[in-house]
C-alpha cells in the first residue's frame, strides 16, 4: 500500500505523462462562412480569433453573417483524471488546410492564435503560416481550448454554389 | 553478536531495503514515461478533420439609365417646390414654381443573386447642376414597392430588380429659369 502510494505521488508530481489508456483528442469545429458576394478582383476575408469577418483585400463582398464563429478547438485528454495535468510538458496543436473538391479557387489559411483556456502558449505568437503550430503547456485542466483566427480569399474563378475548404488539427506531446 | 551489533545490522537491513524500494519507485516513475513514446520512439498524437463552408453567390452589379432631371424650373414670388414620383417620373409636379421641358429619374437595373435582399445607399440630400436642393428622395422597387424607409429590396427569381429614384426640388423666391439636373451618388449591396 505504501508502495502505491508513492507511486501515485512521484505520477502527480511529474505531472501528464500519457500511458495506455490515455489518449489526446481534439475537437475540430464547424464553420460556416456563409455567403460571399465573388469580386472582380480576388478577395481576402480575414476572420479574427473573435469571430469577426472583414474583407482585407479585393472588391468581395460578405452577404449576410457568418457562423460557427470563433475557430476554437477543444484538446482533451481522455482517462485523465483531474491531477493528471500537463504541468511542465508540452503541447503542440497544428492547424493545415487542404482544398477540397468543388472548392477550386478558395484557400483558406489560419494565421494566427487567439486566446487560450486552462494553459499557457509558450513562446512568442507565429507569423501568418500554414500549417500553423500552436505551441502550449502547463496545462491545469482538460480539455484546453484554444482560438484561432483565419483567412479565406476567393479568387475572380470561383464558381458560384456552395465550397468546402478541408483543414486537419493534429495535437501533439512534444516531450 | 552483540544486541547491539544486532541493533546495528537490523538498521542497516531496513535502511537498505528502503533504498531498495525507492530505487524501485525511481524506475518505476521513470519507466511511466516510457508510453509517452508509445514504445516505438514516436509521441503520443491525434488528428482530426473538418471542413469550412463557403457559399458563392452571383456578385451585384447596378446599372442607371439616365440621371435626375427636372427640366426647366422657375421660381415665383414666394418659395416652391418641383416634384418628381415614381408614379409620375416624366412629368414633375410644380407648386409655386413654373416647370417645363421633359423630366426624367434614374432607373437603377440591380441583378445578381436570386432571392437575395440587397440595400440601397443614398445621400440624404443633393445639389443640382444649378445650385438648387433636392430633398425627400423616393425608392420605389418593382419587386418591392416603395422601399424609402427601408431602403431594402429583393431580387426576384430571375435575380432582378429595377428601382426608381425620385425626390422633390425646393425652388426659393424669384429662381430664374434653368435646367435643373443632379447626379445621385449611390451605392448598392448585398444584405
Amino acid at each position: 500500500m505504501a508502495v502505491g502510494g508513492l507511486v501515485a505521488i512521484g505520477l502527480a508530481g511529474s505531472g501528464l505523462v500519457l500511458a495506455f489508456g490515455q489518449a489526446l483528442s481534439v475537437n475540430t469545429p464547424t464553420v460556416a462562412l456563409g455567403k460571399v458576394a465573388r469580386g472582380s478582383q480576388a478577395t481576402t476575408f480575414t476572420v479574427t480569433t473573435a469571430g469577426l469577418v472583414s474583407a482585407t483585400t479585393g472588391n468581395g463582398a460578405l452577404v449576410g453573417t457568418a457562423t460557427g464563429l470563433p475557430f476554437s478547438f477543444s484538446i482533451g485528454c481522455s482517462n485523465c483524471d483531474s491531477n493528471q495535468t500537463g504541468t511542465g510538458h508540452t503541447f503542440t496543436l497544428t492547424v493545415t488546410t487542404s482544398t477540397s473538391s468543388g472548392a477550386s479557387g478558395v484557400t483558406v489559411g489560419v494565421y494566427s492564435y487567439g486566446s487560450i483556456s486552462n494553459a499557457s502558449l509558450s513562446g512568442t505568437a507565429p507569423a501568418p503560416a500554414d500549417p500553423l503550430t500552436v505551441t502550449f503547456t502547463n496545462v491545469t485542466k482538460w480539455p484546453v481550448t484554444i482560438g484561432l483566427g483565419f483567412t479565406y480569399t476567393v479568387d475572380t474563378t470561383t464558381t458560384n454554389g456552395a465550397s468546402t475548404v478541408s483543414y486537419s488539427a493534429t495535437v501533439t506531446q512534444t516531450d | 553478536m552483540s544486541v547491539r551489533a544486532a541493533q546495528l545490522r537490523r538498521s542497516a537491513l531496513r535502511h537498505a531495503a528502503l533504498g531498495l524500494v525507492l530505487s524501485a519507485l525511481a524506475g518505476h516513475a521513470f519507466a511511466a514515461k516510457a508510453p509517452a513514446k508509445n514504445g516505438a520512439g514516436t509521441t503520443p498524437e491525434t488528428s482530426a478533420n473538418n471542413s469550412v463552408a463557403i457559399t458563392l453567390i452571383e456578385p451585384l452589379t447596378v446599372s442607371t439609365t439616365s440621371q435626375l432631371s427636372f427640366g426647366t424650373v422657375a421660381g415665383t414670388a414666394t418659395a416652391g417646390t418641383v416634384a418628381l414620383s415614381a408614379a409620375s417620373p416624366t412629368k414633375a409636379t410644380a407648386k409655386n414654381a413654373t416647370v417645363s421641358g421633359k423630366a426624367t429619374v434614374p432607373v437603377l437595373t440591380i441583378t445578381g443573386a436570386a432571392g437575395q435582399a440587397y440595400h440601397v445607399s443614398v445621400p440624404a440630400t443633393l445639389t443640382t447642376t444649378a445650385g438648387l436642393t433636392v430633398s425627400s428622395l423616393i425608392l420605389h422597387s418593382a419587386n418591392s414597392g416603395t422601399i424609402t424607409t427601408t431602403k431594402s429590396g429583393v431580387l426576384n427569381s430571375k435575380g432582378r430588380d429595377t428601382v426608381i429614384v425620385a425626390g422633390t426640388l425646393a425652388v426659393p423666391p424669384l429662381t430664374k429659369a434653368a435646367q435643373h439636373n443632379a447626379t445621385i451618388p449611390l451605392a448598392v449591396a448585398y444584405q
